[in-house]
């Protein structure tokens, strides 16, 4: 336990000495830490779709994001269980506090989706 | 325990620093390869030709903002060394946070009857102060607070650093001046932002929502793309720019025209698209322009360098899962966002890298030497340019190089002229003489002049030698004499 709580430490000094330091951020990096908000945010939306849950899917996008999607998404509410599976698998690949980016696999094409901290200081799936 | 979750929440708030076009590292890391690039190509310039520029030894006591803050950062008095107090001025431009989040934008095309921000929710908005960017760095007349750190300010400082006789007044005149060179160039870098230049407000606070540009911009990619080429056209427009402002300005066009922001996206792609923030579409660039490819989704465009740049991208996952037709509205993606840096970067450095150039005064030192009087004269003349059209009257020291070494003897420079005096004394016969001036480990020289006039003989000793008596203190015409002693030019 002790071992693991050392490596844990070694490898966040090794963040922050990445992340704060006054250097130039030399190499882009895609190593970033997925916030616990956005995890639970994450989590609502995987919830609302594993129960087919169209109206509260929706209610996560934005007021001006929904009106791309909402039709789709009424038209085929009984996909949204299986679509929800897909993410699972997500790798965040781009984050500040304001704004996020997953990159999400799917047939062996690789898709973008992303979210942001709405004005109302709830999380909104943006383009997905 | 506890101090091990200190460290994780720590690491997770500076890990989503990592990503972003913030003042923190964005715009630091902007200034600082400015800066670099400047220093690599100075001496390319005809009018640099007498001058070095280090700016990284000496330092300069000034305030400095140290905590950010959404409407009362720190700020503390620090001593930075020139190219610091631009990098940082890179940073404090953005301080307040907040106001700053409404006073940087600017649309060269007033597509909405203003250049200033016009894309804000009344309703949340906290203030409007109806500036545009360009006017907020270059002259900062905002009535609702000035600008203490402008353009215009900057130049005068310098002016002053440089009339100045007193060194710590020099310093400290020299500290503001560097910092407002540095928010100037921090107003550079979003001149070079999408979203800055096509009235299209992020941020929250009546601002709206993020802008993917802004949030998925990876800092590291300024030292990887700064030195990309950029398109000759823009190249010959930032040379010939007269003024700083210009140059701002001539940027703000660029990016205006050839990029999209997430929520100005216009023309015709799966259907016709309007600007997202409700505002009038911008006339450049279109959907229906540029080249779209089906196997990524990406609609590309050749910029004026010739790179093949990602412009946006229409592909939806969810749409493509429960319809099978994998197309929505175009926007601005993070893969995008890489390959739109690859062409505004070197865009941002090199209308950069100009202004620097601009920030300078223009000397001349010349020197002679008048053998009848045994003086050095010299005489530190201004250049008049665009930037510094008036006269500047150099007051301070001059120091001088022997052969290229920093003799330990200087002059005072008044209203542009020096002398020394006694020169046969202080300057060895033959050598090779230099003046120069030095603020902020800025060096300009002189002409180089070798200094001809013989040094008198220094004797220690007399001696008849033709005199066989040798009887003191009496000579006869036609006897020898032996004189010892040090003589110019013999060994």
């Amino acid at each position: 336990m002790r071992k693991v709580i050392v490596i844990i430490f070694g490898l966040l000094i090794i963040l922050l000495f990445f992340s704060c330091g006054g250097e130039s951020p030399t190499q882009p990096s895609d190593n970033i830490t997925e916030s616990k908000e956005l995890k639970e945010f994450m989590n609502n939306v995987i919830f609302a779709l594993k129960n087919n849950d169209a109206d509260s899917f929706i209610s996560y996008f934005s007021e001006k994001n929904a009106k791309y999607y909402s039709k789709a998404i009424i038209e085929n509410k009984t996909k949204l269980a299986d679509f929800a599976k897909i993410l699972e698998n997500r790798k965040l690949i781009a984050s500040d506090s304001l704004y996020a980016v997953y990159e999400v696999t799917y047939n062996g094409m690789t898709f973008e989706i992303s979210m942001f901290l709405d004005e109302d200081g709830k999380w909104k799936l943006k383009d997905m | 325990m506890n101090k091990l979750l200190a460290i994780i929440v720590f690491s997770v708030f500076c890990a989503s620093l990592l990503y972003s076009y913030d003042n923190k590292t964005a715009h630091r890391e902007f200034n600082k390869f400015i800066l670099s690039k400047f220093k690599e190509d100075y001496k390319k310039w005809p009018e640099f030709k007498d001058y070095t520029f280090l700016m990284n030894f000496t330092t300069l006591k000034g305030s400095a903002i140290t905590k950010s803050g959404w409407w009362s950062p720190t700020t503390t008095e620090e001593n930075f060394t020139a190219d610091k107090w631009i990098t940082e001025g890179g940073y404090s431009a953005d301080e307040p946070e907040v106001p700053a989040a409404y006073r940087h934008f600017y649309d060269p095309l007033a597509n909405d009857g203003k250049t200033y921000l016009t894309d804000l929710n009344k309703a949340l908005a906290l203030f409007n102060p109806q500036i545009d960017a360009i006017n907020w760095h270059f002259i900062g007349n905002d009535p609702t607070n000035a600008n203490d750190w402008t353009w215009v300010l900057g130049k005068e400082y310098m002016v002053k650093a440089l009339t100045t006789i007193n060194e710590a007044e020099r310093n400290a005149y020299l500290a503001k001046a560097f910092r407002c060179l540095g928010e100037v160039l921090h107003n550079t870098a979003d001149m070079g932002c999408p979203p800055h230049v096509r009235n299209d407000a992020h941020g929250g606070m009546g601002l709206g929502g993020p802008d993917p540009y802004e949030s998925t911009f990876n800092p590291a990619l300024i030292s990887t793309n700064y030195k990309n080429e950029i398109g000759q056209p823009y190249k010959t427009i930032f040379e010939d720019a007269k003024t700083a402002m210009d140059l701002n300005i001539e940027l703000a066009k660029f990016t205006n025209k050839f990029f999209f922001s997430d929520e100005t996206i216009s023309g015709q792609g799966v259907e016709t698209y309007t600007s997202r923030n409700g505002k009038k579409d911008y006339p450049n660039p279109k959907l229906e322009k540029l080249i779209y490819e089906e196997e990524n989704f990406n609609y590309y465009s050749t910029m004026p360098s010739g790179r093949k740049i990602e412009m946006c991208n229409d592909q939806s996952l969810l749409l493509g899962y429960l319809t099978q037709n994998f197309r929505s509205y175009p926007r601005v993606t993070k893969k995008n966002t890489s390959s739109q840096a690859t062409e505004l970067i070197p865009m941002i450095v090199e209308a950069g890298k100009q202004i620097v150039r601009r920030f300078f005064p223009l000397f001349n030192i010349e020197i002679s030497i008048n053998s009848k009087d045994k003086k050095l004269i010299g005489s530190v003349k201004h250049i008049p340019t665009s930037e510094y059209a008036g006269s500047i009257s150099y007051n301070g020291k001059i120091g001088f190089k022997i052969d290229g070494q920093i003799s330990n003897f200087t002059a005072n420079c008044s209203k542009g002229n020096f002398e020394i005096t006694e020169i046969d004394t202080k300057i060895p016969t033959n050598k090779k003489v230099q003046a120069f001036i030095n603020f902020a480990d800025i060096t300009i020289v002189s002409n180089e002049i070798t200094n001809e006039i013989i040094a008198p003989p220094v004797l220690t000793g007399v001696k008849n030698i033709s005199d066989k008596w040798q009887r003191y203190n009496q000579g006869f015409a036609g006897d020898t004499i032996l004189l010892t002693g040090t003589f110019a030019g013999c060994t």
